[in-house]
């Protein structure tokens, strides 16, 4: 995968409706290279929405997504996941009847039917288990993992796939501290690799201390973009999360 | 001559709305596509036969101690097979397929495969203009108007009917405010059969009764439902109307034999462009 | 390769080789017309079964038109070899070019459709072809039929040979099938449709292609068993022709190899077997069928193959202790 300069997602004018309700409303941005991107928002403001644009789940109304100078608007999904940009999802979605490397080495399948020898992929899989912190549990059905190891395991099937951008959609839901401060290693080291990370969050905590740089919004519309500091004292986040004193 | 193919198409409407409201029932309800639905057609139509032959009672008092015999069949096989598989509706599906078989076979073995005939006794021929409908047909009309009314008062006015509408909506909910949704089922279930039983009984005398009589009244029950809005009864009157009228049109101008493919037609047709029917919408409620 | 001689090591393979010449023998001591007619009669249930377990067992759609594919074989051996005047055997060597084409054109809109409503389209779409079959007498001879059609071979006993030999093809080719990233792919599809296509896998693809080669094969299955007949009806090719295949896969097993081939056998064999032990009660063969069905899919989702692994697993644990 060549880097070049310049964001690695760019995101234009993009519009999304849903019977009248104005999910994503002409709303632009970018992603740059390398960083980590928070996208926080009140419920319901449109963040898992355009991760399901950007993944071709949903098609747009209007408005362009750029990523590594492809224009991937309305792809089909599986060839936007080809092209290198992986996620994870609001519910675990996994296949619990098969095992955690049964699960992995499904989704290793569309990268590496024919690249590998097999005992390189097996490698891949132990090495993927290993840095997610599953190592332990590789021959357990997923269905039987704790909430927080199912978690992992979709992070661990996402990276499977060597994207060079991953969407992360509340990964730390229904996590501890303890788990929260796991996953936020994990995280850092696999920005460390040079992938691009964008993160819903709406834990503040991992959300402050990951992000790089924010992203806030509300009704479908960015309401602020800048450091975790800056963010944190803007007045109008502020409004759109507490409400306004009257 | 085209009056006489309107009322052709009114009787057929009648009947299919009959099928239609009670598997739209059991599917809103339940969401269950019961496939046991025409067997119970047929059998009901051939309880009521043998109330009618065997014991000697007549045509009216027979039909309605046969559709309590199908309530009650209806209530057994929710109870026994069908509890539960709302989740999971292909596992519905195979079992209603199954129990189709079975119940067919039964009628078949104890009654015979053959035709029987059984009469009617509004054999009286109304005649309007140079068009004529039978009094029995007549009968069958003001039978589903009279069932589609007395379902749409007990869904709106009474309080089981309301527990009805609450469980199509949200089973999970209805549990919390107190609903027995079991027994909801278990009711909605047996009315639904029942329904189709009096379907079976009151087209019997005009199509004579056979095992597998139901096989035809079934699909056309679930086209409609299908087309209608699966769940929606308003949807299932419109959709009966629909059919009844185009299938009895291109049986009379078109070909005998492609009427019963007219069902599987619109079937396909709504299925592959709008899944939800012309009323429905996602997990629409009754 | 040495994956071959590694098969010589389990126990399995040299079970599977006496069953199999066990198979072998069996036309030496069933000789009789009915028993032969019997055999030959429950080897195309059980290649039907296995065909669409690729479906329903491995992909997870509950697909009820296979009886239109098995049709379309069929009418391709009658019509070809009746207006035509051809061997059977091209007509056999064209039926599953011919399925695979109809099957993939089908795929094309039913596959869009998931679970209930993939299941009632397909029940449609039977119902459709079926009514085409009978009207269409000029051309289909619809109900009443076709006779006349010529035999792939003279002998029944040949043709159980053939199916012995179809049987085990299919049998290994289902294994390679689902061992090799296909397998993975099916399973993907089954298990989680909406997440494959982030994974990178094209399910629309492959979800085709599955259907479309089920669909080839059972063609095939239907062209041979037309011939065997030497006569054709659209009564062969009904919904409920597509029902008893789905029995047979559903209560041997389906996602298993040997499911389907315990399905053939119990649904199919299991009361032909007993015909001339308990005489009334052949009557009651459909009643058989269904009840083990419903008893199959509340009870044991894995039908009779799932139900015996559960067991052997069970017993295993307990011995472990």
């Amino acid at each position: 995968m060549a880097k070049q300069e310049g964001p690695i997602l760019e995101i234009h004018d993009l519009c999304k409706n849903f019977g009248g309700i104005k999910a994503v409303d002409e709303l632009s941005f970018e992603v740059k290279q390398g960083e980590i991107l928070g996208l926080l928002g009140p419920n319901g403001s449109g963040k898992t929405t355009i991760f399901n644009l950007i993944t071709g789940v949903y098609e747009a109304d209007s408005g362009r997504i750029k990523f590594e100078e492809h224009d991937i608007t309305n792809e089909l999904s599986y060839k936007i996941a080809l092209k290198g940009i992986s996620r994870t999802f609001q519910a675990t979605k996994l296949f619990h009847n098969q095992t955690v490397t049964e699960n992995i080495a499904i989704a290793m399948i569309a990268r590496t039917r024919k690249k590998h020898a097999s005992q390189e992929t097996a490698q891949r899989i132990d090495n993927v288990l290993e840095f997610t912190h599953l190592g332990k549990v590789k021959h357990a059905l997923a269905s039987d993992l704790t909430h927080a190891q199912q978690r992992r395991l979709m992070v661990a099937m996402a990276l499977i796939e060597e994207p060079d951008l991953l969407l992360l959609d509340e990964i730390t839901s229904g996590m501890s501290g303890e788990e929260c401060n796991e996953v936020m290693e994990i995280a850092k080291k696999i920005r460390d690799r040079g992938v691009t990370i964008v993160l819903i969050e709406h834990n503040m905590r991992v959300a402050m201390t990951l992000s790089d740089r924010i992203i806030v919004l509300n009704f479908g519309k960015k309401i602020a973009d800048g450091t975790p500091g800056e963010i944190s004292k803007n007045e109008t986040v502020l409004e759109a999360f507490l409400g306004r004193e009257e | 001559m085209i009056v006489q193919v309107i009322l052709n198409a009114l009787v057929q409407t009648a009947i299919c709305m009959i099928m239609a409201l009670g598997l739209t029932l059991i599917f809103g309800v339940m969401k269950i596509a019961n496939l046991t639905h025409g067997a119970m057609y047929a059998l009901g139509a051939f309880i009521h036969y043998s109330l009618i032959e065997w014991l000697g009672l007549p045509f009216v008092p027979s039909l309605f101690i046969a559709a309590l015999a199908a309530f009650g069949g209806g209530a057994a096989l929710e109870r026994a097979f069908f509890r539960g598989t709302g989740a999971s509706p292909v596992v519905a599906i195979i079992c209603g397929m199954g129990l189709s078989t079975i119940l067919i076979n039964v009628i078949t073995n104890i009654w015979g495969a053959w035709p029987l005939r059984i009469q009617t006794p509004f054999s009286y021929v109304l005649k309007i203009g140079r068009s004529a409908i039978g009094l029995h047909n007549v009968v069958i009309i003001i039978v589903s108007i009279s069932i589609a009314l007395l379902l749409y008062a007990f869904l709106k006015w009474t309080k089981f009917g309301c527990a009805v509408r609450g469980v199509s909506q949200d089973q999970e909910a209805a549990w919390l405010i107190g609903v027995n949704v079991n027994t909801v089922g278990l009711i909605t279930f047996a009315l639904g059969t029942m329904l189709a039983s009096i379907g079976g009984m009151l087209t019997a005398p005009i199509t004579a009764a056979s095992p597998t009589m139901g096989g035809n009244a079934e699909i056309m029950g679930f086209a409609i439902i299908i087309l209608g809005g699966m769940g929606s009864l308003g949807g299932a009157i419109v959709g009966a109307f629909l059919l009844g009228f185009v299938d009895t049109f291109v049986t009379t101008y078109v070909s005998g034999g492609y009427g019963g493919a007219v069902a599987f037609v619109f079937m396909i047709i709504v299925i592959l462009l709008k899944p939800s029917g012309l009323f429905g919408k996602k997990g629409r409620q009754i | 390769m040495v994956r071959i001689l590694d098969l010589f090591k389990k126990r399995t393979t040299y079970f599977f080789i006496a069953v199999v010449i066990l198979a072998c023998m069996l036309p030496l001591y069933f000789k009789s017309g009915y028993s032969l007619r019997l055999m030959v009669t429950i080897g195309f249930s059980i290649i039907t079964a296995m065909c669409y377990n690729i479906v329903i067992g491995y992909m997870g759609y509950p697909s009820l038109s296979q009886s239109v594919f098995y049709g379309v074989g069929g009418y391709t051996m009658a019509l070809i070899t009746l207006r035509l005047g051809v061997s059977p055997w091209i007509a056999l060597i064209f039926s599953p070019f011919i399925a695979f084409a109809v099957g993939y054109l089908a795929a094309i809109p039913f596959l869009k459709l998931r679970s209930m409503f993939f299941a009632i389209g397909t029940l449609a779409f039977t119902g459709v072809v079926n009514a085409v079959l009978i009207n269409a007498h000029k051309i289909t001879g619809a109900e009443a039929g076709l006779r006349g059609i010529p035999r792939l071979l003279k002998s029944d006993t040949a043709f159980f040979y053939i199916e012995i030999v179809l049987i085990i093809a299919i049998l290994f080719g289902t294994k390679i099938l689902v061992e090799s990233y296909w397998g993975k792919i099916l399973t993907a599809i089954r298990e989680d449709e909406d997440l494959a296509p982030h994974l990178g896998i094209n399910t629309t693809k492959y979800k085709r292609l599955a259907f479309a080669l089920s669909a080839a094969f059972t063609g095939l299955a239907g062209a041979m068993f037309i011939s065997y007949q030497t006569y054709i009806s659209s009564n062969y090719f009904t919904i409920g022709s597509s029902f008893s295949i789905l029995a047979c896969t559903v209560v041997g097993g389906g996602g298993s190899l040997i499911g389907p081939i315990i399905g053939g056998l119990i649904v199919v064999g299991v009361p032909e077997a007993l015909r001339g032990v308990l005489k009334g009660l052949y009557i009651w063969r459909p009643s058989f069928m269904g009840a083990i069905l419903v008893a199959v899919i509340l009870l044991f989702p894995g039908g009779i193959y799932g139900g015996f692994q559960k067991l052997a697993g069970y017993l295993r644990k307990r011995g472990e202790k």
